[in-house]
């Protein structure tokens, strides 16, 4: 008997004393004084790291990717300002230069979030001389000229290099030399943006590479039909009563539904059809 | 009582005769000579940068000592059978228990008083630099200490001496990290793994509680509300560390 009320008493003595140890945290939680110290950036330089690590260098390059994507996340949901960035992005790679898809994500968020393209093909260029054999990067590069410093020819020399890495993906010579041509936009676009959601390891970028690519798609449809309204006036005087007469007078296959399946709007008295709205997709 | 307080004594006797207090020179020499070269950088941070020094040394230091002498004070007595005449006599083993850890944490109030002695008159006489809110800080670092003596005395009932030392360091180590084990967890998005972590967050002792050091430059923003409460936390932390330890030591056979 009196083993059997031993182990209730402990058992009694361990319950409430995790409650008790619960509740305390709970409350010192909102209690304690917060801020400061969850966002002190500390950057020593990359020799202090690696004699501290003592051998484990990729380790703390690892540590430090952990807290790049923290403080993007954070500032991501928060204020959208990214001061550090750039410099924890540099103490990654200056630890582990061969950490190839911090340069590929840091590049894009640079270019996307922070503005700042031409640091990011820096950034990419360094990626480039360290990692030789990642046509990732150089893909990044060209996405980064095209869209974002509006340079296709430039776009197109880093698609050309990106080419002649081996395991590249076929297409980037002709993608190339479809950057040096004039128009064709979309096309160009859609292979890009295509690249980019396959090779997305990450929600964020793989959410934006969705968006752009469906923001393609409706912009494409919404020409076709509008070209078919313009030629519909034309031939009949007037706009038709509804889309489905654009069918009817053979100037459309059928009418396509917006990648979200979402019917376009027609709106009749000024003869175009525009898309519903489509929310960013916050990662 | 007595039989406690005979035991504390002999406790603290034994770590002194351990040549322990050597590590107060090799403190000092450390506080010292760290002021002066930092004085002779002097990039305008000086004060700060030998405050920060001087709190780090301190709790590396007691936390060494904290971890070796706890973990081993059990052991020396089981391993050289003196437990056994102490044993007979009458003496709980709650007391022993007792004892055993509150000599541990004279030694280590002699130690952090002489150090922190040390430590603001280096601070004064170099840097003529007085930091109200410091002694509080140094007050919650015992506090933690106090904690992480008591986990190394609950380790030592179960284990062997270097495993508890490891499992004590650990505890240390992650007691610093809990809010980033809660966070990793929310950002797993595994119910599992949340699940797990956030146990884990409330079970382990979450030293960042104690650890004022961070606000010393810019002014203590905390509350006695909330000092209280970490008090409490962190004396029930200690209390129920000790009763386990108590509880796992009394099943022991020699």
């Amino acid at each position: 008997m009196a083993a059997w009320k031993n182990r209730f008493l402990i058992s009694i003595f361990l319950l409430g004393s995790f409650f008790l140890l619960f509740s305390m945290q709970r409350a010192l939680e909102t209690k304690l004084p917060k801020g400061a110290s969850s966002e002190v950036v500390i950057l020593p330089s990359p020799a202090i790291v690696k004699a501290v690590s003592m051998g484990n260098i990729n380790l703390a390059a690892d540590f430090y990717w952990l807290q790049l994507i923290q403080y993007f996340g954070f500032h991501h949901l928060t204020d959208k300002k990214y001061p550090y960035f750039y410099a924890l992005s540099q103490q990654v790679t200056d630890l582990d230069p061969k950490f190839s898809f911090v340069y590929y994500f840091s590049a894009f968020i640079l270019s996307y979030d922070l503005k700042k393209p031409e640091l990011a093909l820096q950034y990419l260029e360094k990626g480039n001389s360290h990692n030789p054999d990642d046509w990732l990067l150089l893909h990044q590069a060209g996405f980064v000229s095209y869209f974002y410093l509006k340079n296709s020819l430039l776009a197109a020399d880093y698609y050309d290099k990106a080419a002649k890495v081996p395991g590249a993906p076929p297409q980037y010579a002709d993608l190339a030399k479809l950057l040096r041509t004039k128009g064709l936009d979309t096309e160009k676009e859609r292979f890009m943006w295509m690249q980019q959601y396959k090779n997305a390891r990450d929600p964020v970028m793989k959410k934006r590479a969705e968006f752009a690519l469906i923001k393609l798609q409706m912009k494409e449809d919404l020409d076709e039909i509008n070209r078919a309204l313009y030629r519909y006036r034309q031939q009949k005087g007037e706009y038709p009563e509804n889309l489905n007469d654009l069918v009817d007078a053979g100037l459309l296959k059928n009418i396509p539904l917006d990648p979200l399946g979402r019917q376009y709007i027609y709106d009749r008295p000024v003869g175009l059809v525009k898309g519903e709205p489509v929310d960013e997709v916050r990662g | 009582m007595a039989a406690i307080r005979a035991i504390a004594v002999n406790t603290f006797k034994e770590a002194i005769r351990d040549r322990i207090l050597y590590l107060l020179v090799f403190f000092a020499l450390v506080m010292i000579g760290v002021s002066i070269v930092i004085s002779s950088l002097s990039v305008g941070q000086n004060a700060r940068v030998i405050a920060d020094m001087g709190l780090a040394a301190i709790s590396l230091f007691s936390v060494i000592i904290a971890v070796f002498i706890g973990t081993n004070l059990l052991f020396k007595e089981i391993d050289k059978r003196t437990i056994i005449t102490l044993l007979s006599k009458p003496i709980h083993r709650r007391d022993f228990i007792l004892g055993k850890y509150l000599g541990l944490v004279l030694t280590l109030l002699v130690l952090n008083v002489v150090m922190s002695a040390i430590f603001l008159l280096t601070l004064y006489l170099f840097q003529r630099i007085w930091y109200p809110a410091i002694l509080w800080v140094i007050l919650l670092m015992f506090l933690e200490l106090m904690v992480v003596t008591a986990a190394a005395i609950f380790f030592s009932t179960l284990s062997s001496p270097l495993l508890s030392a490891l499992f004590t360091f650990s505890v240390y180590g992650i007691g610093h990290y809990t809010n980033d084990l809660k966070t990793l967890g929310a950002l797993s998005k595994n119910p599992f793994l949340e699940g797990i972590t956030s146990i884990l967050y409330y079970l382990l002792p979450n030293l960042e509680n104690f650890n004022l050091k961070n606000e010393l430059a810019s002014g203590l923003s905390i509350t006695p509300e909330a000092l209280g409460l970490v008090l409490v936390y962190g004396l029930f932390y200690i209390f129920f560390l000790l009763v386990l330890s108590v509880l796992l030591f009394q099943k022991k056979e020699f």
